[in-house]
């Protein structure tokens, strides 16, 4: 923009003074400004510009970016009404119930009757039946009662049943 | 704005704290309004926080010292911006990374001095948006794009042109819009 013997840095100058050189290229471009009065003055131009424009368009640039964008905005708004109706329209039935471990574990202590009347029990898995003790455990412990209350146990027993037939 | 020049520098004025003189109250007020323009600017061509920070803190310092021979009240942030464009450039000079010796007539050296604002620092909105309706569509969506703060990759991405593309359009947008808002003081005047 300068007729100040233009160096040809002009291209790097704008992007320096928008942010995007980084690095040895922006410390090159500041070494640079240190001497070239051109790319100064070229510098100075494109920041009063800038400053000069730009807070003046903030307003015009956010309502083209509102327009540009009206389609999709309007898509938008239009996805989340319809969602809140739908919400609001549909009959509130309370929490799911869940018939899983942690809403078991979760649920109030009911009686037993209460908790098998529980709607989830007809679908959770049956619990396996206790199976009968083995045969080494039935019998009678090694100790038992003494010999003598045995014999005694066994006369009361024959008398309750009575005299046998024959 | 106005009253500034209804006001000498030494009047007092209450701002419901303690009494401060009008250049205090102006200042500080002028402070808070382009305190986010000088930041952002400080910090693209410092490349840092810490040196961002400084040179604003300098400017405003320099802004406040030389506030007597600013007479022109009609931009105070173009007249900022200047003064901070200024001491980056003095900044440069300081810290050059490899020091030459140059005969002193050879070197052209920037006026010292707070430069007067350039002439399209006094534009209004209306000659802002009729300069900007002058420029075509390619160039006026890249320029919108820069001065929502967009960097040159997002604008690239966005329009579906080459990065190097939304360079040389933002140079040849920047060089309409001075044309265009230059032709709009001169035809005011």
């Amino acid at each position: 923009m300068t007729a100040v013997r233009d160096c040809g840095q002009t291209e790097r100058i704008h992007a320096f003074a928008g942010g995007e050189l980084t690095g040895d290229a922006a410390d090159d471009v500041r070494d640079h400004l240190a001497t070239c009065v051109a790319c100064q003055a070229e510098l100075t131009e494109v920041l009063q510009l800038d400053a000069a424009v730009i807070d003046r368009t903030a307003g015009v640039v956010s309502l083209a970016w509102y327009r540009q964008r009206r389609v999709q905005l309007a898509a938008v708004a239009l996805a989340v009404a319809a969602s809140a109706a739908i919400y609001l329209a549909l009959p509130h039935r309370g929490a799911p119930v869940a018939h899983d471990a942690v809403a078991v574990v979760l649920a109030p202590r009911r009686a037993i009757e209460a908790r098998l009347a529980w709607p989830g029990a007809r679908d959770a898995p049956r619990c396996p039946r206790p199976r009968s003790a083995p045969a080494a455990q039935r019998r009678a412990p090694p100790g038992g009662p003494p010999a003598r209350a045995r014999g005694r146990l066994r006369r009361r027993a024959r008398r309750s049943r009575g005299p046998r037939a024959g | 704005m106005d009253c500034v020049a209804l006001l000498t520098t030494d009047e007092r004025a209450w701002d419901g704290r303690h009494s401060v003189t009008v250049v205090e109250r102006v200042f500080a007020q002028a402070v808070r309004e382009h305190a986010a323009l000088l930041t952002g600017i400080a910090r693209r061509l410092c490349g840092n926080d810490a040196d961002a920070a400084d040179l604003v803190h300098d400017t405003y310092e320099r802004a406040l010292r030389a506030w007597d021979r600013y007479a022109d009240r009609g931009n105070l942030r173009s007249w900022m911006v200047a003064i901070l464009n200024n001491l980056f450039i003095d900044r440069c000079r300081k810290t050059r990374r490899t020091p030459k010796t140059e005969a002193l007539e050879d070197l052209e050296l920037a006026a010292p001095e707070v430069p007067a604002p350039p002439a399209w620092s006094h534009v209004t909105e209306q000659q802002v948006n009729a300069a900007l309706a002058t420029l075509g569509v390619e160039f006026r969506r890249v320029y919108e794009l820069y001065a929502s703060g967009r960097s040159y990759d997002q604008i690239a991405v966005e329009l579906n042109i080459a990065k190097a593309t939304v360079g040389t359009r933002l140079i040849r947008a920047r060089k309409k819009l001075r044309d265009a808002l230059l032709r709009e003081i001169g035809g005011e005047r």
